[in-house]
C-alpha cells in the first residue's frame, strides 16, 4: 500500500476539460475539411474569372488587385436581378428554427455551419454596404467590412453546405440558404475562387458533354460494356440506339452510371427496362450527362450546360426527354429549365407510348424522371416482376436532397420499390421526405480530400439508417442520385458497414422478368440471386 | 442509524444520474457554449445524433466500467462516441479525453464519500479500468482515422481506374 498515492492527494488533481475557440478563431483550413481550388485551365475553359495555381492553405489567394469592388458589385448587380436575394437578405429574424437543421451543423457541432449564420457570413457584408443602419452604425447592426478574412470564412463555409435546403423547410419565411450560398458561390467565382471537384466537371460537360469527359467513342463503348453484362446476365442482348434522329424519345442518364458502380447496375435496370417495354428512344453523345455542376458554379454556367440537353432534342427530332435516376439535375429541371431555356414548344408534352398516361405536370419542361416513368408501367401492369429475386435485400429508400425537396419526388420511389422488393423499411419520419438529411456529399463536395467533412455532414443520414439496421436488419440503401451512388458507400463504410447501396432501378433490374431470358441465376452485380438462407446452402 | 453504502459500486450506481448527467456535460464543454446548449437540451435521437450518441454511449460506459466490465460491450460502447470524436475538429488526446473527464467527476462527485478512504482500494481499482479503456479507445481512435485514409485512397484508386480507361477511349 505504500507506493498508493493519498486520497486527497487523487481527490485534488484538477483535470480542466479541453475546450476549442473554433467559433472566434478565423478558419483553420485543416485537411479533411476542405476541397482543392478549381485548375487554372479547367478555368479558362468555360472563361471563368482569374484562372491561377493556387490553394486555400496558402496565405495569399493570388486575388485581383480589385477584388473588393469586383465583389461588391457583383452582390449589387445580382440584389437588382434576384428579387429572392433581396428578401432573403431582409427577413430573417433570427429566429433559429433553422439553426440544428443543417446536417453539417449536427455533424460537426460548428456554430458557422447554423444556416442561419451561414447566410449571415453574406447577410453581413450586405448590411454593411447597402443598408443605411449598416453603414452608420457598423457592427453594432451586425455589420462588417469585407475583408480577405471574410472572404476565406465564405469560400470554407459555402463549400460546406450541400445546398440541400432542408434548412428552408423548417423557416416560417421560407429563407431559402441554399439560394445564398449559390449567391455566395458565385461571387466568389467573379474573383477565381472555386474548387476542382465542381469546375473541372463543368469543363469537362461544357467541351465534351459530360462530367468525365469521355468522347463519344468512349461512351458507346461503355455502354456496350453494360449491355454485355446484361446479356451474360440475363441472355437477352439490348440495342442500344445513339444520337438516332427521329426516336420518340431522348434518355439522359448521369453519366457517373455509366462508369462508376454501384450507378452502372442502376443504369443496366433502366437499360432493360426500356428494352423490355419496347421504348422507342435514344441517348446523346452530346447531351451525355444529367447532372449540373452549373447549378453549384453560377446561374449562367448552370443555363450554359443545360441549353444542350434541349438543344439535341431539337437535333434529333425526338418528342420529349426521359431523364436517368439523378438527384441535383431535377433541381434544375423542375426550378430552372423553363425559365432559362425554355419554352421548349418543339417538344410534346410527355406521353408514356406503352401506358398512355400524359404527364401533364411535364407539360412546360418536356422532361420527366424515370421512376416517374416506370411507377407508371408498374401501376398499369405493363411489366413483370418477380420481388423474391431482392429477397436477401432489406431495403431502405433514402430521399435525395433535390428530387424530395426541389420536385416533390417522394412516393414514386417508394411505390417501385414496394413492387420489386419484399423487405421494405422506411427510416423514422423527421429524417426522409421533405425532411431528408442529406448524404453530405452534394453541390460538389464529394471529393476524397473532404471526407471528414463528409463524414460529420452524413452522420444525421447514416444515424437514421443505423436505427433502421439495428431494428430491422436493413442491408440496402436504395436512392435516385448519382452522387448518393457516390458518396453514400464510404459514409456507410464508416457508419454502418454492413449497409450497401444502390439505385432503384438495380432493385428493379433484379425483379424484371423479360422475355426470352434464362433463369436468372445471378443479380445485376454478379451475385448469387435469391435469399438470404438459399445462399446459406 | 442506518450507514449509508460504503462500497463504491453502490456509490456509483445510486449516483449514477448525477454523475452521468455532469460527465456528459462536461464532454460536451469540448463544443462551443451554443453547440453544447444544442447537443445536450435535444431529446430525439435523429434530430441531435451527436448528443444522443455520446449520451447512450457514456451511460454504457459507465455501467460497464463501474459494474460488469464486459469487453465487447465497452468496446462497442467506446467506438459509438470514437467514430464521431474522431472526426470532429479535435486533437487524438483531445478525442480521447472523455475517459479522463470520468475520473475527475467521480473524484469530485463522491468527494465526500471517498474523504473516509474506505473505498480507496476500489476506486483504484475502478480508475486501473478507466485507464485501460483508454488504451483501448486509442486503438479505436487510430482505427477510425485510419477507415478514413483508406476510404480516401481507394477513391483515388477508382478514379484512376476510370481515367485509364477514359484515356484508353480517348486515344
Ligand atoms: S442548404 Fe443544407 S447544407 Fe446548406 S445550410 Fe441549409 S441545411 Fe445546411
Ligand atoms: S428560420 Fe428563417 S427567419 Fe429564422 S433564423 Fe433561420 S433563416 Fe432566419
Amino acid at each position: 500500500m505504500a507506493k498508493l498515492p493519498k486520497t486527497e492527494e487523487l481527490l485534488r488533481i484538477n483535470f480542466q476539460p479541453p475546450k476549442t475557440g473554433w467559433q472566434e478563431t478565423p478558419v483553420d483550413f485543416k485537411p479533411g475539411t476542405w476541397l482543392y481550388a478549381g485548375k487554372a485551365e479547367s478555368l479558362e475553359t468555360v472563361g471563368l474569372a482569374n484562372p491561377r495555381q493556387w490553394s486555400p492553405e496558402d496565405e495569399d489567394w493570388k486575388l485581383p488587385e480589385n477584388w473588393k469592388e469586383i465583389i461588391l458589385e457583383g452582390l449589387r448587380e445580382r440584389l437588382g436581378k434576384f428579387r429572392s436575394l433581396q428578401l432573403f437578405m431582409d427577413t430573417c429574424v433570427r429566429c433559429g428554427a433553422c439553426a440544428d437543421k443543417c446536417h453539417f451543423y449536427l455533424g460537426s457541432g460548428d456554430p458557422k455551419n447554423m444556416p442561419v449564420l451561414r447566410a449571415e457570413l453574406l447577410r453581413s457584408v450586405y448590411r454593411k454596404d447597402f443598408t443605411t443602419a449598416g453603414k452608420i452604425f457598423g457592427k453594432f447592426a451586425g455589420a462588417r467590412e469585407l475583408t480577405p478574412a471574410v472572404l476565406k470564412e465564405w469560400f470554407y463555409y459555402f463549400f460546406q453546405c450541400t445546398e440541400c435546403r432542408r434548412c428552408s423547410v423548417f423557416c416560417p419565411y421560407g429563407i431559402d440558404t441554399a439560394e445564398i450560398t449559390m449567391i455566395g458561390r458565385e461571387l466568389l467565382n467573379l474573383v477565381g475562387l472555386n474548387i476542382d471537384w465542381v469546375v473541372t466537371p463543368v469543363a469537362n460537360c461544357y467541351k465534351k458533354g459530360n462530367h468525365l469527359g469521355i468522347q463519344p467513342h468512349g461512351l458507346v463503348d461503355s455502354f456496350e460494356m453494360l449491355t454485355d453484362d446484361i446479356a451474360d446476365i440475363t441472355g437477352v442482348q439490348l440495342d442500344l440506339s445513339f444520337n438516332r434522329k427521329g426516336a420518340e424519345v431522348l434518355f439522359v442518364p448521369p453519366s457517373g452510371d455509366v462508369f462508376a458502380d454501384p450507378g452502372t447496375h442502376s443504369l443496366m435496370g433502366q437499360l432493360m427496362l426500356m428494352h423490355e417495354v419496347g421504348l422507342d428512344y435514344t441517348l446523346s453523345t452530346y447531351a451525355s450527362e444529367g447532372g449540373n455542376f452549373g447549378l453549384f458554379t453560377s446561374h449562367e454556367m448552370m443555363k450554359r450546360l443545360n441549353s444542350k440537353i434541349y438543344a439535341e432534342a431539337k437535333r434529333l427530332g425526338v418528342k420529349w426527354i426521359l431523364g436517368g435516376e439523378c438527384g441535383h439535375m431535377w433541381r434544375v429541371i423542375n426550378q430552372y429549365m423553363d425559365t432559362m431555356n425554355g419554352p421548349a414548344d418543339f417538344l410534346e408534352v410527355p406521353v408514356s407510348a406503352i401506358t398512355g398516361t400524359r404527364f401533364e405536370h411535364a407539360k412546360s419542361t418536356k422532361m420527366i424522371h424515370i421512376t416517374e416513368f416506370t411507377a407508371d408501367l408498374i401501376q398499369n401492369n405493363k411489366i413483370k416482376l418477380d420481388p423474391s429475386r431482392n429477397n436477401k435485400h432489406v431495403v431502405t429508400y433514402h430521399d435525395s436532397c433535390n428530387p424530395a425537396r426541389a420536385m416533390g419526388l417522394l412516393e414514386e420511389p417508394r411505390y417501385i420499390l414496394k413492387n420489386v422488393c419484399n423487405n421494405f423499411y422506411e427510416m423514422p419520419e423527421e429524417t426522409i421526405r421533405e425532411k431528408t438529411f442529406c448524404c453530405g456529399g452534394g453541390a460538389g463536395l464529394g471529393a476524397d480530400e473532404n471526407m471528414e467533412m463528409r463524414m460529420r455532414g452524413g452522420l444525421p443520414r447514416a444515424n437514421a439508417v443505423k436505427y433502421v439496421h439495428e431494428k430491422h436488419g436493413v442491408n440496402m440503401l436504395s436512392c435516385v442520385c448519382a452522387i448518393d451512388r457516390a458518396v453514400l458507400p464510404p459514409l456507410m463504410h464508416y457508419w454502418v458497414p454492413d449497409v450497401n447501396v444502390c439505385g432503384v432501378h438495380e432493385l428493379v433490374g433484379n425483379a424484371l422478368v423479360m422475355k426470352g431470358e434464362k433463369e436468372r441465376e445471378e443479380s445485376l452485380r454478379f451475385e448469387p440471386i435469391g435469399t438470404e438462407e438459399d445462399n446459406d446452402v | 442509524m442506518e450507514q449509508a453504502a460504503l462500497d463504491l459500486k453502490s456509490l456509483l450506481t445510486d449516483n449514477k444520474d448525477t454523475l452521468l448527467t455532469k460527465w456528459f456535460h462536461l464532454v460536451l464543454e469540448t463544443y462551443p457554449k451554443e453547440t453544447a446548449r444544442h447537443f445536450g437540451n435535444q431529446k430525439s435521437q435523429f434530430a441531435n445524433p451527436i448528443g444522443h450518441n455520446i449520451f447512450e454511449g457514456l451511460d454504457e460506459i459507465y455501467d460497464e466500467l463501474s459494474q460488469y466490465a464486459n469487453e465487447d460491450r465497452i468496446f462497442k460502447a467506446l467506438d459509438r462516441i470514437l467514430r464521431i470524436t474522431a472526426v470532429q475538429d479535435l486533437s487524438p488526446s483531445k478525442a480521447v479525453s472523455f475517459l479522463f473527464l470520468l475520473k475527475r467527476v467521480v473524484r469530485e462527485g463522491l468527494a465526500e464519500e471517498l474523504r473516509e478512504g474506505k473505498c480507496l482500494q476500489e476506486l483504484l481499482d475502478f480508475e486501473d479500468k478507466v485507464d485501460q479503456s483508454i488504451l483501448l479507445a486509442f486503438n479505436i481512435y487510430l482505427e477510425c482515422r485510419e477507415t478514413i485514409y483508406k476510404m480516401r485512397l481507394h477513391e483515388v484508386k477508382t478514379r484512376c481506374d476510370i481515367l485509364e480507361r477514359i484515356n484508353q477511349y480517348n486515344n
